[in-house]
C-alpha cells in the first residue's frame, strides 16, 4: 500500500530517469510542476499518457475541442492528447487561458464550432458565459475534470447546452491522471468506472462500505502505483452496471480533508489550521464548508466557517474583526488571499457562524469540506 | 525574388475551392509583385473558417491586439516545419503569451524532444526548470528577464536561448550572453510562425528562414512557400524595416 510519500518518492525516481534517459517517444510524455497547493512542495512530475486517452476526448466523432484549464500543463496535455490522433482525423483543439476570458470571445468561440469543451467544472461555467446560444446548441459533450460536478452546476449546464451529453473524469495528477470515467450513460453524478488499466480498491470501510479509494496502476515505463491511497473517500455500488461493467465506485469527496477545489481556488486544512492559530484564544475549533453557488451567471464560492468558542459568540465587532484577519491572511491559490478573491468576485465575503458544543470527532475527521447547494 | 514554390502556392491558393480568403482580394493579380498585401485587419475581418485552406489535426489560437482578437489555425505538422528554436535534450519553454508557450512546446514534441513548459509563476518555473535540469530556452524577451536570478545561478550556460519575437532591443539582452552558448533571436509573428533569424550581436544582421519571402517597405512583408491552414502570403506586418536591417 502507498501514501503521499511514496508517490513522491516514485515520482522523483521517474523524474531522474527521464533526464538521465530522455524517452524516445516524448510525445507520450508531459514534463510538469505542481504548485504544492496539496499542502507540499511543488511537485515535479513526468506523465506517460496511455494510449486510450484520445479516444476518450474524441468519442462519437468529435474534433472540434475547447481545453478550459489555468495550468498550462493541463491544456498543454489536452493538445498533446489530440495529437495523439491517428492520422487523417483533423482534429483540433483550442486551449483556453484565463486571459482569454474578454468580450470578444464569444464571436471567436462561435468561430471555432466547438463540439466538447472539456476541462474544470468551475471553468467550463465562465467559458459558457461566452458561448452564444446557437452555437451551445451545437456542442455535443463536456467533460468534467478535476473538480466535483454538483447537480446544481449540472442542471444549469443542461439548459445552456440542450444537445451536450456531460461525462466525468475522475483523475489526479500524481497518478499519471486517468483514474475513472463517467462516460456511461447508466451512471449518476459522481459514479464512475475504472478507467482501462486501472484496479481500484475501497480499504478502512465503515458499515456503509465507506472508505479510502486506493489506486494500482502502472504510471511510468515499468514503475506503477499500489493500492495508493489517493485522498478521496468512496464506495463500491453493488451489483453489474447496465452498461455490462462491473466495477462502479461512488466517489464521495475528499477524506480529512487535505483540500477541496472549489470556483478555481483551493482551501486547504492545512491552511486554515495556520490561520487560526493566529487567535489561540478564540478559536477552540473550527470546520469550514464550502459551496459553489450561480450567481449572475458566475459560479463563485461561498464558505462558511463554524467556530467553536467555548463561551458562546463574538460580539459582532469582534466577528466582523475576525473574519477580516482572516480572510486577509488565508491563501487560496498560491499567490491569493481570500479576501483578494472575495474583491475579484470569486468567493463571497467569508460567513462565521458558532457552534454550541464541541464539533464531534468521527471515523473520517472532515475540517473542510465540498457540500451541496 | 519570388521562389518557384512560392510561384506554385500563389497559383494553387488562387484556384483553391476551400476558402476565397486571397482570390477575393487578389482579382486578376497573378505573381508576388502584383498581388496586393493583406494585414491583421484582415485575419480580425475574416472569420478562422472562412480562411481555413486545409485540415490537419492541430492547434487553433486566440491572437490579442488593441483592435481585437482573432484565432490562428497551425497544424501541429506545420508548427513542427518552424524555425523556432535548435535541437535540444531537455528544452525549456517560457513565453509571455499562453498560446504561444503551448505552440512552442508542441514544436518540440514535433521535432522529438519532451519540453518542460513554464507555468505563469516565475519563482515556480525556476524552480522547475532547475530540476529539469534544463539545457535550452525558448522565450521571449520579458518572459527573459524574469528568469534572470535562476540563470545567474547555473554552473554552466545553457546551450541556446532562441528568444522568439517581432522586435529585439539588443543592447538590453546582450548581459545575457553570459548565461547560453547562443543567443538566437527570431523574428516572429504568432499569426505567420517565424520569418528571419539572427545571432544576439549589438547589430543582429536577420536572415530570411527557408521558404520565407521578405520584402522591405516601411514596414516587413512576409511570404512563406508553404501551404499552411491560413497561408502567409504578402503579409504586411508592422515591424518596421530598420529591425531586420539590425538598425
Amino acid at each position: 500500500m502507498m501514501e503521499r510519500d511514496d508517490i513522491f518518492t516514485l515520482s522523483e525516481r521517474i523524474f531522474r530517469d527521464v533526464v538521465a534517459n530522455p524517452p524516445e517517444d516524448p510525445g507520450a510524455y508531459l514534463v510538469r510542476v505542481t504548485s504544492g497547493t496539496s499542502g507540499g512542495a511543488p511537485l515535479t512530475l513526468v506523465t506517460n499518457y496511455p494510449r486510450e486517452a484520445p479516444t476518450d476526448m474524441m468519442r462519437g466523432g468529435v474534433e472540434r475541442v475547447v481545453s478550459c484549464s489555468g495550468s498550462m500543463g493541463a491544456r498543454l496535455a489536452n493538445a498533446l492528447v489530440m495529437r495523439r490522433t491517428p492520422e487523417g482525423i483533423p482534429v483540433r483543439v483550442l486551449p483556453l487561458d484565463p486571459s482569454d476570458l474578454v468580450p470578444g470571445l464569444e464571436a471567436l468561440i462561435d468561430d471555432f464550432d466547438p463540439q466538447n469543451i472539456y476541462g474544470f467544472c468551475s471553468y467550463i461555467v465562465r467559458v459558457a458565459g461566452y458561448v452564444k446560444p446557437d452555437t451551445a446548441k451545437r456542442v455535443q459533450r463536456l467533460t468534467f475534470s478535476g473538480e466535483a460536478l454538483l447537480p446544481e452546476l449540472s442542471e444549469e449546464l443542461g439548459r445552456q447546452f440542450p444537445n451536450a451529453e456531460q461525462v466525468e473524469q475522475y483523475m489526479a495528477s500524481e497518478t499519471a491522471g486517468y483514474i475513472a470515467n463517467r462516460f456511461c450513460r447508466h451512471l449518476p453524478l459522481n459514479h464512475f468506472h475504472p478507467a482501462q488499466g486501472v484496479a481500484i480498491d475501497i480499504t478502512d470501510c465503515d458499515a456503509n462500505g465507506i472508505g479510502d479509494i486506493r489506486v494500482t496502476k502502472s504510471i511510468f515505463r515499468d514503475v506503477r502505483i499500489d493500492q495508493y491511497r489517493v485522498g478521496d473517500i468512496g464506495r463500491f455500488v453493488p451489483g453489474v452496471c447496465t452498461c455490462g461493467e462491473a466495477v462502479t465506485i461512488e466517489l464521495l469527496g475528499r477524506k480529512g480533508i487535505d483540500y477541496v477545489k472549489l470556483a478555481g481556488a483551493v482551501l486547504r486544512r492545512q491552511e486554515f489550521d495556520r490561520v487560526m492559530k493566529m487567535f489561540p484564544e478564540l478559536i477552540a475549533d473550527y470546520r469550514v464548508e464550502a459551496r459553489q453557488i450561480h450567481e449572475d451567471g458566475i459560479v463563485k464560492g461561498e464558505v462558511t466557517l463554524f467556530i467553536y468558542y467555548p463561551r458562546g459568540a463574538f460580539s459582532a465587532d469582534l466577528v466582523r474583526e475576525v473574519g477580516t484577519k482572516i480572510a486577509r491572511n488565508l491563501f487560496v491559490t498560491p499567490t491569493k488571499t481570500f479576501d483578494e478573491l472575495v474583491q475579484n468576485r470569486v468567493f463571497k465575503p467569508l460567513i462565521i457562524t458558532f457552534a454550541k458544543e464541541p464539533f464531534p470527532l468521527g471515523n473520517k475527521e472532515v475540517k473542510v469540506r465540498l457540500v451541496a447547494t | 525574388m519570388q521562389t518557384r514554390e512560392l510561384h506554385a502556392l500563389i497559383s494553387v491558393v488562387r484556384e483553391a475551392s476551400a476558402s476565397g480568403f486571397y482570390s477575393a482580394r487578389w482579382g486578376a493579380a497573378a505573381d508576388l509583385d502584383s498581388i496586393p498585401t493583406v494585414s491583421r485587419e484582415d485575419l480580425r475581418a475574416t472569420p478562422l473558417s472562412k480562411r481555413r485552406y486545409k485540415r490537419e489535426k492541430g492547434l487553433v489560437k486566440v491572437i490579442h491586439d488593441e483592435r481585437g482578437a482573432f484565432l490562428s489555425e497551425w497544424s501541429f505538422a506545420d508548427i513542427g516545419r518552424e524555425e523556432y528554436g535548435v535541437y535540444a535534450k531537455r528544452p525549456m519553454v517560457y513565453l509571455s503569451d499562453p498560446h504561444e508557450a503551448i505552440e512552442k512546446s508542441m514544436w518540440c514534441y514535433e521535432r522529438g524532444m519532451l519540453p518542460l513548459v513554464g507555468e505563469k509563476d516565475a519563482a515556480i518555473t525556476s524552480y522547475a526548470a532547475g530540476r529539469y535540469q534544463i539545457d535550452s530556452l525558448i522565450t521571449d524577451a520579458e518572459s527573459l528577464a524574469k528568469l534572470t536570478s535562476y540563470l545567474e545561478g547555473r554552473t554552466e550556460p545553457l546551450d541556446s536561448i532562441s528568444l522568439i519575437g517581432a522586435s529585439f532591443d539588443p543592447h538590453s539582452l546582450m548581459p545575457y550572453r553570459a548565461y547560453a552558448a547562443r543567443i538566437r533571436l527570431v523574428l516572429s509573428l504568432p499569426e505567420t510562425g517565424a520569418f528571419a533569424a539572427a545571432e544576439l550581436a549589438a547589430k543582429p544582421v536577420f536572415e530570411a528562414l527557408p521558404g520565407c519571402t521578405i520584402e522591405k517597405e516601411q514596414t516587413l512583408i512576409v511570404s512563406k512557400d508553404r501551404m499552411l491552414v491560413t497561408p502567409i502570403i504578402r503579409y504586411r506586418t508592422d515591424i518596421p524595416t530598420h529591425v531586420y536591417d539590425g538598425a
